[in-house]
C-alpha cells in the first residue's frame, strides 16, 4: 500500500494525473476493505465503531472526487492501526516475558528411579507423573521432590534470591530454577493452576481493572463516537459542504482518548510486576498517591517472621557439647524457636534422647546419658525452682535455657529480627504524604514498646486479636481517613480486606493473595515506598494522556472551523496523537 | 447444569473500542452467563453452561468480528 501510493505520489508531480488517480484508488480499494468489513460487523451488532466513521468518510471523498484525500485517509488509518498493535504488543511485552520464564515442555519419566526421559508438552501432564528437571533449568510445574537434592532458587515466586536447598519431600514451584543437582519432580499442578501461574493471572486480570477515570472515558467513548457521526450529518445539512462534514468524522476519531489511559495503567502494572509488587487493580494506584493512614502488622510484616539466635552465653560446660545438647532436643520439636536453635548447631550428629517431655508454654524435659536436661524459658527455670543469672538482653527477646542437672549451663537469647533498612522505608513512606504510621500486633505491649522505641512509628499497639484490627481500620474510616493496611495475610486477614487498600507481604501463599489489593512477592518493604513512587508516576502520566487527546480533539476542530486543517491533514494530527499517547506510556518504562 | 469457565486467547487486540464490540455481540449468547473482556491481557473470560456447541458458536462470532481466537483452556 505505501509503495503504491508513493509512486501515485511521484505520478502526480511529474503530471501522470491519470496513472496517479488510478493507484490512489487501487490504494483506497485494498485499504477500505478490512476497514469497512470491521465497520459492517460491528454495526450488526449495533455498534458504531471508528471503522464506520473512516468508511463513510472514504466514501464521501470519493464522491467529491478529492480520490487523494481518501487515499491519503485510509494509508494513515491502516498504519496507525498496524503501528498501534506494535506499540501495544510493546506495553504487553512485561507480562509476556514473566510467562515466557515457565517453560513449555517437560521432561517425563515413568519411575522416580527412570533416567529415559521423554520431553512433552506441560499441557499433556497430569497430576501424580515424573518429570526430570536438570541443573541450570526452570522448574515447569509446581510438585514434590521425589529423587535427588538440588539448590533452587525461587526469586521468581518469593523474591528470596538466596538459593534453598530441596532435598526428597520438598515442595518445588513452576517458574523456579535449578541452580545445580538433577531433581526428580511428582507433578502436583500444572499451568495456571501452580502458585506462579496465579499470580500471572492476577497481573493480567489487573491490567484490565479500570479506575474511575477509565470508567467514565469508556461511558464517554460509547456516545462520542454517534455524536461525531450525528455532528457529521448536521454539518453536511447545514454548510451543504460534504468535505467539512467528513472532515468532521476524520477529526472526531476518538482514539488518543480511548487508549490514553489503559496504555498508562497496563504499563503501570507491568513496571510494578518487574519489581515484585503485583497489583490487582489500578485503582490501588489511585489510593496509593492519596495521604493514607499506614497500618502495620509486626511479626512477618516488620519483622521477618522467623526467630534468630542473637546471643549465646555459655555459663558452663563445652559450648559445642552443649550446643550438641540443645539441638538433639529441639530436633524433637516443631517449636518456632528450636528452629532457630537447629539453625545455630552444625552437625547433624545428634544424642540418643529418653524420656522426652513437653510442658506447653514452658520447654522440654528429658534425658540424655543418665543427665537431666531442661530447655524452656525462664517461666519454666522459676517453676523448677533454678535461679538464673540475670541478663542484660532486651525484654522483649524470647531466652531459652539450658539446664544439665539443675545447673544452667546455657542461655540462648532468640528474637525475631527487624527487616533490613525498616527505619529509612518507613521513613520514605512519611516523607511521600503518608498521615500517620501506626503499628498493630497481637504479641505483648513490651515487645511491641521494645519495636516502637527504635523505628519512626505514630503509634504502636499491643495485645490485640485479628477483631481488634478491623475495628480500628473500620474507626479511622467512619472518621474519614483512608487506610492502607500492610499485614502477611493469614491472621490479619479482616483489617486487609477492610482496608482502603491491604499489602501482603508475598512469600507466595494463597491466603495473602487472595485477601489484598496488592501483593509484595519478595516481602520487602520497601518495595512500598517505590509502588507509592510508580502509581504517582502512573497517575500523572494517565493525565498527561487524557490531556493530550482532548487539546488534539480541540486543536483539530479549531483548525477547522478557520480552515486550517483539511481531511488528510487531520487524519496525521490525529494518528499522531494515538501514537504520542502510547510513546508517553511507553516512558514509564525508564521508571527508576 | 454444569458451569465452565473458559478462557479464550485472541490475537491482539488493538482497540478498546474492540471490547464493546465484543461485549455487545456475546451479551445474550445462548449458555452464556458471564464475559470479562480484558482488552490488555487480549483474552476474554466466560462462563459457559455447556461447552462443545457454545465455545464453537462464540468462536464462530468472534471470527466474524476479525478477532481470530488462538487458544481455549476450559476449566470446570
Amino acid at each position: 500500500m505505501s509503495t503504491l501510493l508513493g509512486f501515485a505520489l511521484l505520478f502526480h508531480f511529474i503530471h501522470l494525473s491519470k496513472l496517479s488517480q488510478i493507484l490512489i484508488l487501487l490504494v483506497v480499494l485494498i485499504g477500505i476493505l478490512p476497514i469497512f468489513l470491521r465497520a459492517i460487523s460491528a454495526l450488526q451488532y449495533k455498534s458504531i465503531s471508528i471503522e464506520l466513521l473512516i468508511s463513510i468518510a472514504v466514501l464521501g471523498a470519493l464522491m467529491i472526487h478529492e480520490y487523494d484525500e481518501a487515499g491519503i485517509v485510509v494509508w494513515l488509518f491502516t498504519l496507525g492501526d498496524w503501528l498501534q498493535v506494535i506499540m501495544l504488543r510493546k506495553t504487553r511485552q512485561s507480562i509476556r516475558d514473566l510467562i515466557k520464564t515457565v517453560p513449555t515442555t517437560a521432561l517425563k519419566v515413568n519411575t522416580s528411579d527412570d533416567r529415559h526421559y521423554e520431553e512433552v508438552a506441560i499441557d499433556e501432564l497430569v497430576p501424580n507423573q515424573y518429570i526430570l528437571v536438570k541443573a541450570g533449568s526452570t522448574i515447569p510445574v509446581d510438585g514434590v521432590v521425589v529423587q535427588g537434592t538440588s539448590y533452587v532458587n525461587e526469586a521468581s515466586i518469593t523474591g528470596e534470591s538466596k538459593p534453598t536447598h530441596k532435598i526428597v519431600l520438598s515442595d518445588v514451584f513452576a517458574g523456579t530454577f535449578v541452580n545445580d543437582g538433577t531433581i526428580v519432580v511428582k507433578v502436583n499442578k500444572t499451568g495456571d493452576e501452580t502458585v506462579f501461574g496465579k499470580l500471572i493471572e492476577l497481573i493480567e486480570d489487573a491490567q484490565d481493572s479500570q479506575t474511575k477515570e477509565q470508567q467514565f472515558i469508556d461511558q464517554f467513548a460509547q456516545y462520542y463516537t454517534p455524536m461525531i457521526l450525528i455532528l457529521g450529518i448536521v454539518v453536511a445539512l447545514w454548510t451543504k459542504n460534504i468535505e467539512t462534514a467528513i472532515t468532521v468524522l476524520v477529526l472526531g476519531c476518538p482514539g488518543a482518548l480511548v487508549i490514553g489511559v489503559p496504555v498508562s495503567t497496563v504499563m503501570g502494572i507491568g513496571i510494578a510486576a518487574k519489581n515484585g509488587i503485583i497489583t490487582k487493580g489500578a485503582a490501588s494506584f489511585n489510593i496509593l498517591t492519596q495521604r493514607n493512614y499506614f497500618i502495620f502488622d509486626k511479626t512477618g510484616t516488620l519483622t521477618i517472621g522467623e526467630p534468630t539466635v542473637v546471643k549465646i552465653e555459655n555459663l558452663m560446660g563445652e559450648q559445642d557439647n552443649n550446643l550438641k545438647l540443645l539441638a538433639s532436643i529441639e530436633n524433637e520439636s516443631n517449636h518456632p524457636l528450636a528452629r532457630a536453635i537447629l539453625k545455630i548447631n552444625k552437625t547433624n550428629d545428634f544424642y540418643p534422647i529418653q524420656d522426652i517431655q513437653t510442658i506447653p508454654g514452658q520447654g522440654i524435659t528429658a534425658h540424655i546419658d543418665h543427665q537431666s536436661i531442661l530447655v524452656g524459658n525462664p517461666k519454666m527455670m522459676q517453676a523448677k525452682h533454678i535461679k538464673i543469672p540475670a541478663s542484660t538482653t532486651n525484654i522483649a527477646d524470647s531466652k531459652v535455657i539450658l539446664t544439665v542437672n539443675q545447673r544452667v549451663h546455657m542461655i540462648l537469647t532468640i528474637n525475631d529480627q527487624l527487616r533490613p533498612n525498616i527505619q529509612q522505608n518507613l521513613e520514605r513512606i512519611k516523607q511521600q504524604g503518608a498521615k500517620k504510621l501506626i503499628l498493630l500486633s497481637g504479641d505483648n505491649q513490651e515487645a511491641v514498646d521494645a519495636i516502637a522505641k527504635t523505628l519512626p512509628l505514630d503509634q504502636a499497639s499491643g495485645n490485640l486479636l485479628p477483631a481488634d484490627k478491623l475495628t480500628i481500620v473500620k474507626q479511622l474510616q467512619r472518621q474519614g481517613e483512608s487506610v492502607v493496611f500492610v499485614g502477611d495475610g493469614i491472621n490479619d486477614g479482616p483489617a486487609l480486606s477492610q482496608a482502603d487498600l491491604g499489602i501482603a507481604m508475598g512469600g507466595g501463599t494463597d491466603i495473602a493473595i487472595e485477601v489484598s489489593d496488592l501483593v509484595l512477592v519478595k516481602s520487602n518493604l520497601a518495595q512500598i515506598p517505590r509502588a507509592i513512587k510508580l502509581a504517582h508516576a502512573t497517575m500523572h502520566n494517565m493525565q498527561q494522556n487524557i490531556f493530550i487527546a482532548l487539546a488534539t480533539v480541540l486543536i483539530l476542530f479549531i483548525g477547522l472551523f478557520t480552515n486550517f486543517v483539511d481531511m488528510s491533514m487531520g487524519m496525521l494530527v490525529h494518528e499522531l496523537s494515538v501514537l504520542l499517547v502510547v510513546f508517553n506510556a511507553l516512558r514509564l518504562n525508564y521508571f527508576k | 447444569m454444569a458451569n465452565f469457565k473458559v478462557t479464550m486467547q485472541l490475537d491482539d487486540l488493538s482497540c478498546p473500542s474492540c471490547m464493546i464490540k465484543i461485549q455487545k455481540a456475546l451479551t445474550g449468547q445462548p449458555g452464556l452467563s458471564k464475559l470479562n473482556v480484558l482488552f490488555n491481557a487480549s483474552k476474554i473470560k466466560l462462563v459457559l453452561d455447556d461447552t462443545a456447541n457454545n465455545i464453537e458458536n462464540i468462536q464462530n462470532i468472534l471470527n466474524h468480528l476479525g478477532y481470530p481466537v488462538q487458544k481455549v483452556t476450559v476449566k470446570e
